[in-house]
Formats: C-alpha cells, structure tokens, sequence
C-alpha cells in the first residue's frame, strides 16, 4: 500500500447536479443534486450499481448531455453553460476518453488510431514513446482486428491520452476484458496517472477498483452514498476480484 | 499543421469498397464524358456555324417568283435598303425519287466552301454538297446523270443556306437521301433555260446591324415593293423562317439544354445514391464518429471527411471524363451533326464554359447534396452515435403488418428498413426507363407514322399545277384547288404553314367529309388540331405571307390526315375566300399516274412513295439516338441497382451470418434478403411505367415544337413489356452478384466479439 499526497487543487466540481429522462409519468430522474469535487492528477473512481447515474455523471462532466439543473465547474468556467461550439473546443482541449467497447476505426492501424487525436492537440504527447509506454510498439502497424481486446483497449486509451488531456475520462474501461487483461490495462491507467498527472475518472461497477483510486464516489439511485478520500491508494497490479 | 490522419482511410475505403466506388466512378465519368464531348462538338459547330455565316455572306431573305423579275423592279426593291442577287436553280432528278437542286457559283451572297477537292471548271464539272453526297455514297471524281449529262464531281461543299437539306420550307425533315445540293459553273448553269428554271432572288440589309425587329420591317418593305409591282411570288420567306438555314440554330439551341438536364439530373441522382452509401457507412461506423465528436472533432471535420471520398471521386470522373470528352467522344457527336446537317468544318476547342459545367458544377453539385444530407444525418449528439441512438424519433412505433407467413413479414421489414435505398433505387429506375423508352420507341414511331400516312393517303398521286390545266383523258381524277397559308403558332413563336384543300362537294376521294358552299366551318387534319391544340368550334386566324390578307376559320370537324397540317374545306368555298375564279383549281388527285403533255404547267408531284422516304430520313437522323440511349439507360439500371441493392446486404452482413448460425440455408436467406429487393425491382419497373409515359408524351411534345408537321406519338405496348425485360435482365445480372455474395458471408462473424 502506498499512501498518496493529498492536493487541493481542485480542477473540478459538480454541484447540485441534476439531470432526468423521459417525459410526463414516464420521467425517471437519474441524479439527484449531486455535489462533489474532483483534484488534478488524481484518479477518481465512481462507482454504483447500474442505473445508478454513474455514466450520466461522466457524460455530463465530458459535455456530451446537459444538466436539467446544477452546474458544471472547470477552472473556474461552467462547463453547464457551454453552447455547443464551445462544449467541442472543450472538449478537444481538455478531455480524453476511454470506452467500454474501445470504438476504434477499424480501417486505421494503431498508430494512425492515435494519430486521430494527435491532430486535435496543439501538444500531444510523443506518439512513438506512448506506443512503448502502452506495450504497442510491435503492433503499431496492425488494424483493430489483428489485436486483442486488452491490445485494443491499450490502443483506446492511447488515442485518449496522446492529446495530453487534463482530464481521461474511463467509461467501464474493463468491462470487457478478462480478468488479467483488465489488471493490466488498470496497471496501464495507472502508470499513466504516474507518468503524465492527468486527473483521471474512471466509471465501473467493479468494487475493486476503488482501491486504486485517490478519491472514491459512491452512487446509488441518482444520489451521492459516499465520497471518500482513498488514504490507502493500492497498486493496480495488486487488486484482486 | 499536422493532416487530418482520418485521410489515411480513403485508399483504404476505396480497395475495401472497390465494387462501389468504380461503378459511381463509371456512371459519372460516362457522363461527364458524354456532356463533355457534346459540348465540344455543339461549340465548335455553333462557332464554326456563325462564323460560315458571316464569311460566307448568308442571305437576309430570298424570294420566288414565277417569271425571272426586271431590273427596273429590283433596283426598287434595292431602295428599300438591300441588295437583291439572282440565285437560279433548278431541280434535276439524279437518281429515282432524289432530286439535285443545281445552283451556279455565287459570287456575292451565300458563297460556297469547299470542304474537298475543287469546285467546278468548265461545263462538266458539280460540286456536291457534302452530306448529299455522302449519303448517297457518290464520291469525288464520280459522275451523276443531269438531265441526260453526266457530270463530274468535282469536289464536296456546303452551302450556309443549305446548312439543313429541307427541300421545301413545310417538309417536316431535312433529307439529305433524297434532295441534295450541286453547283456547277455559270457556263453551265447557262444551258438550262425557260421554264426548268426557279426564279429565286436572295437579298441582303446594307446595313447588318440592324435589330431583328429592323429587319423584320425591311422584309416587309421588300414584299410590299414586289407585290406593288405585281410580282408573282411563289415563295417569300425570312433567313430566320427558313427551315434550310435556321433549323440548326434551333436545333443546337434546344440540344444543348436537353443534354445539360439529362447530365445534370444524372449526376444530381449519383449524389443522392452517394448520399445513401455515406448515409449506411455512418450508421455502421456510429459509435466511432460518437467517439470522434467525444474527443472534440467538430461535425464539420467529420463531414468533410465523410464527403472527401465522394468528391474525389467525382474529380476524378471529372477529369477523366473531361479527358475522353475531349478525345474520343467528339467522333460520336461529330458524326451525329455532320451526319444529320451539312455543316462547315470544326475545330474542338477547349472550351472555359463547358470545363466549368463538366467539373465544378458536378463538384458542385455533389457537395451542396451531400453535404445536406450529413448535416442533417450528423444532427444528432455524440452520445446517440455512441448509443447508436440514429434516430431522432427513438419513440417510433413500428408499422404493424398484416397477418401472413414469416417470410413475407421479415420481406416487409427488410423493405421499410432500407425504404429510402428503394424509393431512390425507384426515382434511378423511372429516369433509366424513360430514357429507355425514349430511345426504343423511335423506330416504331416511325414506322407506325408512315404506315399511318400511306394508309389515310387522299390518293395515291397528287399533282400540284402552277395554273389550271384541263386534262380530260383522265377520268378517275378530281380537281381541287390548294394553298398555303400560315398561322401563328405561339410555342415555337413563329408562323407555320398549313396547306388549304379546296374539295369537291361530292369527292370521292374524300368522301367522309361534308363540305359545303356555305360558310359552316372547315375540317382540321388532326396533326394541326393537336398541334395548335384546337377543338372543334373554336376558331383560328390564317394569313396569306403575301398579302398579309387574314382568314377566320371555324373548326367543324377533324379529319384523320396525318401527312401534314391541312385544313380541308369546299373547293368553292375556299376560291371565293381567295377571290380565285369559282371554277379555279391548281391540283388533282389520282390513283393513276397520268402523263401530263405538258410538264411546265405541272409544279410538283406528291406520291406516297415520298412518305416513305421521309420515314428512311427520320430513321437515319435517329438511328444513333437507339443504341445510345439503350447504353446510357442500361447503365444506369445496372450502377443504381448494384449500389442501392448492396446496401441492404452489407447493412444486414452480421444478421446474415446469424441465420447461417441459426441454421438457415442459403437459399431461404436469399428469399428474407434479396426477394425483397427483387420484389421492389419489379414493382419499380411496373408502377412507373405510366409516369414513364406521361414524361415520354411531354418530352415528345417538347420536341414536336420545333417541327413544322405533326408526327402522333406512338408507343406499341409490346415496348412496355421490353422495358420491364430489359430492367429485369439488368437487375438478375447484379442479382447473382449478390447471391456469390451472401454465400461468402460467414457464420464466424455472427460469433466474434462485437459490440
């Protein structure tokens, strides 16, 4: 167990976020005045049953819904009153994804896979030491389809990380993964967390994932449960499920 | 600046989609190719045309006159401020039923070009016109029969007042098979004299910048000093009325906007299949374009990536098809105007117009369409492209069928699934069957016209006299006065020339119409009702060219009559309207050849016989029109057919391999996937057949504007049934494409790991 300075910095908050579907009876809210606040260079985990908000959360963070009520804050700019210009260079600026289902072009090859996010950023990362850092170096030349899932998912967060975004969002990064795959690909997110302070949020219904984290979020129908500082942050390579 | 790496999918997409960018590419590039070649034969035959025109002096004006007019008149005439030629012919027969309009050099109105060889020396020497020529396959250094003397041709030329073979100004044809043009010295010409000779004078404005409407006043001048000075006129007509020397203009000018329609409807139709194509590829590709917008990519970037392939393409077509325009398309168009028209040589030039309007607006075009199409595709938010959510209406219920076997269910959702690849598919279907039909119809247009006239012949022989001559051997005949009148027929703006059958009361070679003294009203050949679009009651103007004197006539009735537009009406009462003598006639009607004694009072003869050579003439004018419109039409089937049909396929791959899985065999997969689509086919080809005949009647009218007769439009059913063939042979031919390519889908992909 290593236990990790605390920052303050805060780059992020949520607060009295709110946020439904549906219209007349069949309305369903899904989060519920939540409130919480995320550090840079911190990973953060949420964590719920389905149906818990937690996806609705990351989405709205990433600007890709609104909020019914509430607001979104990012060094000191609401996130919640972008218009959609705005919400994209936002989003091309600061953000990067990772996917449950990786979403990769499936006529690019890996490099040119990352190459795609390369393009938005006025600073990426060095593509050929990223391929090194992800363990994709000898498949740089492949298509999507000569690769495993865990090769793909590598490949994802990659395509994620080489604009160098404050913030990497993980939506169920290992939700389709093999159990030693997902560790690696954990061990993958952390040593990037290490190597590149970016804040990193990762959505997941996995309980073991938490220990990872420097800051925990518990949902649950819509509401915060708990939100917790990690003081006992664990290794990935560690974790057990 | 780094490029758009996404670039880097488009050689990729087009090896993996090979199939279907080729058969865009060829579509479109067959067509630039098309539009391309044709405009560069129709400008270089306009500049060529217009510039002929004014090298070679053309003619403001000519008139006729029965006897050769004195001096003193002209120089009258001359006052008016023009400058009145001689231009004398006269017809000769060459051959059976061709005749050889033989002029003497000109030295100062519409002079001749030589096109090859030499023009005439000497007093056995013609040059013949061009096409006549050709036709006729006489060749230089060949010799024709004039009048009992053979001359030599010495070289081809052409005339720019006989830019259009019309032997008459009324023919509904030019007819270069049977009426053609020679010229032959002045020594020559000399050796015919008196009667064989036409009295044909060609005048010219002094000052040729005057406006049309200037023109049109000096011409009236002119006929107002001749009729002053009791000319007898036979004919008296403008450069712009005169079919010989204006019909080309028409034609190119009506050509030209055709053809842009047709290429330009065509490619607006390849833009919508290419919209389809990004359409589906955006549906499959849904949740990497939501990831991409994730990750901050504007939808602009996104479209212009989608678009990049589609307009590639379309440059590439262009330049190609620009390329051959240029190269290997004029000999088709060339030798569809040099072989209709007798025309000065050409040169292709390229042309910035035509450049512009065979590649930007093509480019053009496909970009405003698709990028509407994936404005409005790409309208939803990433997270429904990450969701798959591709429709804005997620709430839509789906369309209840009625109760019938599994198989005819699944067809049906199959249907409505791929509904916009269909109606699409149904649009391409309709516009291939109308060209289609437009180009298989001509022959047996044709032919049903000139069946139809040797059939409703008034006599096997009609023979036109310059005066009324008394022949009383001839007992079968029967007297009847004619005359040409014009009245005004407004879609063409202009006057066209109805003649006037003055019959017996008790004809009996038109019996079936009543005719009276009394003014009740004359008979219109159907031709001339259609044509002006009267019935009967309604009333229409005629007027005599040279006495401008105006006649009222009320529609009594039609007479099925379809050799020309005529007006039939009593002998007597048509003489006492022209204030001719009440026993005046100028024509019989025969069933028997007669042998007249005395063949200068004969002006000319109407056999059926002529009918039939009008219909050899139109034949040959469209021959090349058949085999190009079946090609352009097939094409079509086959490229929309293939490319909308193969959608459905590739968008169902995965369910596809899921039925292997599930155990279906192949052929009950082809009846779920392609029995649909062969189903729509075939209701495509039936359902717009009755669109496609309306749109075939409309365009036909369209073209019977610019003609001075009457054809009826014909189109035998059996033509309906070779459409649906034709279409139906096209489609099988991309059916069993399809067929190979569900076999090749594999139960392996149903069982991959996907999302």
């Amino acid at each position: 167990m290593v236990k990790q300075e605390q920052k303050s910095d805060s780059i992020f908050s949520v607060r009295d976020v709110e946020k439904s579907y549906g219209q007349g009876d069949a309305r369903v809210k899904v989060l519920n005045g939540i409130s919480t606040q995320f550090e840079a260079g911190k990973i953060c985990v949420i964590l719920g049953p389905s149906g818990s908000g937690k996806s609705t959360l990351l989405n709205l963070i990433a600007g890709l819904e609104r909020v019914d009520g509430g607001r979104i804050l990012i060094e000191n700019e609401e996130v919640s009153s972008f218009d959609a210009k705005r919400l994209g260079r936002y989003r091309r600026d600061k953000l990067g994804f990772v996917f449950q289902f990786y979403n990769l072009i499936s006529n690019l090859t890996v490099k040119e896979n990352i190459e795609v996010c390369e393009y938005l950023s006025k600073n990426p990362l060095p593509i050929d030491d990223l391929l090194h850092t992800l363990g994709l170096w000898d498949h740089r030349n492949k298509f999507p389809n000569q690769l495993s899932g865990g090769q793909q998912q590598r490949c994802a967060i990659g395509r994620a990380l080489v604009k160098n975004p404050a913030l990497l969002l993980c939506d169920e990064p290992t939700g389709a993964l093999d159990y030693t795959t997902s560790k690696e690909i954990l061990e993958l997110i952390e040593s990037i967390n290490q190597k590149y302070h970016n804040t990193i949020i990762i959505v997941t219904h996995n309980e073991a994932i938490k220990n990872m984290a420097h800051k925990i979020l518990k949902l649950h129908d819509g509401r915060v449960l708990s939100d917790t500082v990690n003081e006992w942050v664990t290794p990935a390579k560690e974790l057990e499920w | 600046m780094m490029r758009n790496p996404l670039r880097k999918r488009y050689p990729r997409d087009l090896k993996n989609n090979y199939g279907r960018y080729i058969a865009v590419f060829l579509m479109l590039m067959a067509t630039i190719a098309l539009m391309s070649g044709f405009l560069s034969v129709s400008d270089g035959v306009q500049e060529a045309f217009i510039k002929n025109r004014e090298d070679c002096k053309l003619e403001d004006g000519l008139f006729t006159s029965m006897q050769e007019i004195p001096q003193e008149i002209i120089r009258k005439i001359e006052l008016t401020g023009t400058q009145v030629f001689e231009n004398y012919y006269v017809n000769e027969t060459v051959e059976a039923g061709k005749t050889l309009r033989v002029y003497k050099d000109r030295e100062h109105i519409n002079l001749v070009t030589v096109i090859e060889g030499n023009m005439p020396k000497g007093n056995k020497e013609i040059a013949l016109e061009r096409l006549f020529a050709q036709t006729n396959q006489i060749a230089i250094g060949d010799s024709v029969q004039i009048s009992g003397k053979k001359l030599k041709v010495s070289g081809y030329v052409c005339l720019p007042d006989y830019s259009s073979l019309f032997e008459k100004n009324s023919d509904i044809m030019m007819d270069s098979f049977h009426f053609g043009v020679g010229i032959v010295t002045e020594e020559a010409f000399a050796d015919y004299t008196g009667d064989s000779i036409v009295y044909n004078y060609s005048y010219r404005y002094k000052d040729q910048s005057l406006s049309n409407d200037q023109k049109r006043e000096k011409s009236k001048d002119v006929r107002e000093k001749l009729v002053e000075n009791n000319v007898l006129l036979t004919n008296f007509c403008l450069a712009e009325d005169n079919n010989s020397i204006s019909f080309v203009e028409d034609d190119l000018a009506s050509d030209v906007p055709l053809m842009k329609v047709l290429m330009y409807m065509i490619i607006i139709i390849m833009a919508f299949v290419f919209s389809i194509v990004i359409s589906s590829t955006i549906d499959s590709e849904a949740t990497s374009i939501g990831t991409l917008l994730a990750f901050g990519y504007s939808k602009s970037e996104i479209i212009h990536h989608y678009i990049g392939l589609p307009i590639i393409v379309t440059i590439c077509s262009a330049v190609v098809g620009n390329l051959l325009g240029y190269t290997a398309m004029p000999n088709l168009f060339t030798g569809m105007y040099y072989g209709s028209y007798s025309l000065p040589p050409m040169k292709i030039r390229i042309n910035s117009e035509a450049l512009l309007l065979t590649t930007a607006v093509p480019i053009l075009i496909m970009l405003v369409i698709n990028t509407v199409i994936l404005t409005h595709k790409l309208s939803i938010s990433p997270l429904q492209f990450l969701r798959r959510e591709l429709r804005k209406r997620t709430n839509r219920k789906p369309v209840k069928l009625p109760k019938s076997s599994f198989f005819s269910r699944f067809r049906l959702r199959v249907i409505f699934q791929n509904r916009v690849n269909y109606l699409t598919l149904g649009i391409g279907i309709f516009f291939a069957s109308v060209i289609l039909m437009f180009g298989l119809c001509i022959s047996p247009l044709i032919e049903h016209y000139v069946d139809s006239i040797q059939k409703n012949t008034i006599s096997n022989y009609q023979y036109i006299l310059k005066y009324p001559v008394e022949y009383d051997t001839i007992k079968t005949s029967e007297r009847f006065t004619l005359k040409s009148l014009d009245t005004y027929y407004k879609p063409a703006h202009k006057d066209i020339e109805v003649v006037f059958y003055g019959i017996n009361e008790k004809s009996v070679y038109v019996p079936e119409l009543e005719l009276s003294a009394k003014n009740e009203g004359v008979y219109f050949s159907d031709g001339l009702a259609k044509k002006l679009n009267k019935e009967v009651g309604d009333k229409v103007v005629f007027q005599d060219s040279y006495t401008k004197e105006k006649y009222t006539m009320e529609l009594k009735g039609i007479h099925y009559y379809p050799a020309g537009l005529a007006v039939f009406m009593s002998q007597k009462e048509l003489n006492k309207m022209l204030d001719y003598d009440k026993e005046y006639f100028n024509g019989y009607f025969s069933n028997d050849e007669i042998k007249f004694e005395d063949d200068n009072a004969l002006l000319t003869v109407v056999t059926t016989k002529d009918m039939v050579k009008l219909g050899d003439q139109m034949s040959s004018s469209f021959s090349q029109m058949a085999p190009l419109c079946l090609g352009i039409s097939i094409i079509i089937y086959l490229v929309l057919m293939y490319l909308l049909t193969k959608i459905v396929i590739d968008k169902n791959a995965i369910h596809i391999s899921f039925m292997k899985v599930f155990g279906y065999e192949e052929n009950e997969i082809r009846k779920l996937y392609l029995t649909s689509t062969t189903l729509v086919v075939i209701t495509s080809l039936l359902v717009t057949l009755p669109l496609v005949k309306i749109t075939m009647y409309k365009c036909f009218e369209l073209v019977l504007i610019k003609i001075s007769g009457y054809i009826p439009i014909y189109v035998p059913t059996y033509l309906y049934l070779e459409i649906v063939l034709i279409g139906l042979i096209s489609y099988f031919a991309i059916n069993y494409l399809h067929v190979k390519r569900i076999n090749r889908i594999e139960m392996s992909d149903a069982l991959k790991n996907k999302e």
